[in-house]
């Protein structure tokens, strides 16, 4: 094992090519030594999931009407207590870990990234830990497919759900979060780490 | 110039030599326990299955999958008519976010691995399909099928309490269409010699 000291990785398809090269010629992804701009952009994205956070949770995500009763406003939290309530516990149980922990999660994760640049033992739980974020970040998505699908199949003169404001708010946090996720670059925290410690 | 000798760890910029690996073998970094290098299966697996995928997609995406009987009221419908139910409630924004994670996306994947494994393998305008391949390892996050999935059995099991739902033959389609590009997913690689061909190299 040795560190890597001037060859640059494309993160693409994981040829090695030398320093003075712009883009891979594999693949031809534009490639970089770091990640350009990594912690500027990475907060940025998440200032903006962060932002949208809030209404993603407060306002409604769906109106039920059902039988021309007046529509009853649901957020994210309050249907998955009803869905609680109504038994369906592992329904709830995914609800509330795609929609509501997993973003959390991923929030809270990148920030402690991005205020505990330095590292004093070797960053393994971190690296762990940001893959594990990268493959989680698009299950989120599922509470948006369910209100688009909700919207379509209730829809006649019975019933009626409709989609709400939370919903746009909160694809926009799944989608920056993801975006956060991806420029990100775990190997800052390694290079701050071999700097301090053992020279290899 | 690629050094074809050399292995860097994507996560932690570790630097190793390459050795061959055994079919189904993995390799992983010494120092972050990350799979470093992997052998592969060639380019015939994800071209078969995108082949596979992408008619499998057409069927699964016009034919009605879902029927749903609400008190008497019937409702069909196809992946495509739930976005387009979405159009005509001018809920455009969610229309067209759905409609390019679902459709847009997983359609511009399979098409170009298809046309990516086929014009290297004929060496066929190969130089013009390299300016872009990257972008299709890229895509792989954005193709969310297997996430709708998902979000359609949720909806389902949410709405069984006040409807009957009866699964149509194209559901069946839908998922093996899910399986197919898991596996296009999975399998298909840059790493593959297929697309290395011209490429300079240095040793």
């Amino acid at each position: 094992m040795m560190r890597n000291k001037d060859d640059l990785n494309c993160l693409v398809c994981h040829a090695v090519v030398a320093n003075s090269v712009k883009r891979c010629p594999n693949c031809n992804n534009p490639i970089y030594w770091r990640k350009p701009e990594s912690l500027s952009r990475t907060w940025a994205y998440l200032m903006t999931a962060i932002i949208l956070f809030f209404p993603a949770n407060l306002l409604p995500i769906t109106y039920t009407s059902y039988l021309g009763s007046a529509a009853q406003p649901d957020t994210i939290l309050s249907s998955i207590i009803l869905l609680w309530h109504h038994g369906s516990y592992l329904i709830a149980s995914i609800i509330f870990i795609a929609s509501i922990l997993t973003p959390f999660i991923k929030i809270a994760i990148l920030i402690y990234f991005l205020t505990h640049l330095e590292v004093h033992k070797k960053p393994i739980w971190q690296t762990k830990a940001y893959k594990f974020i990268h493959f989680i970040g698009r299950w989120s998505m599922i509470d948006v497919f369910v209100v688009a699908l909700l919207n379509a199949l209730i829809n006649g003169q019975l019933a009626k759900i409709e989609a709400g404001l939370g919903i746009f708010a909160f694809a926009g946090v799944v989608i920056f979060t993801m975006l956060a996720t991806e420029s990100f670059d775990i190997r800052l925290l390694w290079d701050n780490y071999y700097d301090k410690n053992e020279k290899i | 110039m690629i050094y074809k000798k050399i292995i860097l760890c994507p996560y932690c910029d570790s630097a190793y030599s390459k050795i061959p690996l055994k079919k189904g073998q993995i390799r992983l970094c010494d120092e972050c326990h990350s799979v470093i290098d992997s052998a592969y299966p060639d380019f015939q697996v994800p071209l078969i299955f995108a082949i596979t995928a992408f008619i499998l997609f057409w069927i699964a995406n016009t034919l009605p999958f879902i029927q749903l009987n609400l008190k008497g009221e019937q409702n069909i419908i196809s992946i495509y008519s739930s976005i387009e139910a979405l159009f005509k409630q001018d809920l455009n924004l969610l229309a067209i976010l759905v409609c390019f994670l679902i459709i847009i996306i997983p359609a511009i994947y399979f098409a170009t691995t298809i046309y990516a494994i086929l014009s290297f393998h004929w060496q066929m305008k190969h130089e013009l399909t390299r300016s872009f391949l990257f972008t299709m390892v890229k895509m792989t996050e954005w193709n969310m099928i297997e996430v709708y999935l998902v979000g359609l059995l949720v909806t389902l099991v949410k709405i069984m309490q006040m409807a009957e739902v009866y699964f149509l033959p194209a559901f069946w389609i839908f998922g093996a269409l899910i399986i197919c590009s898991l596996i296009v997913g999975f399998t298909f690689n840059l790493k593959d010699a297929l697309f290395f061909w011209g490429a300079d190299d240095a040793e």
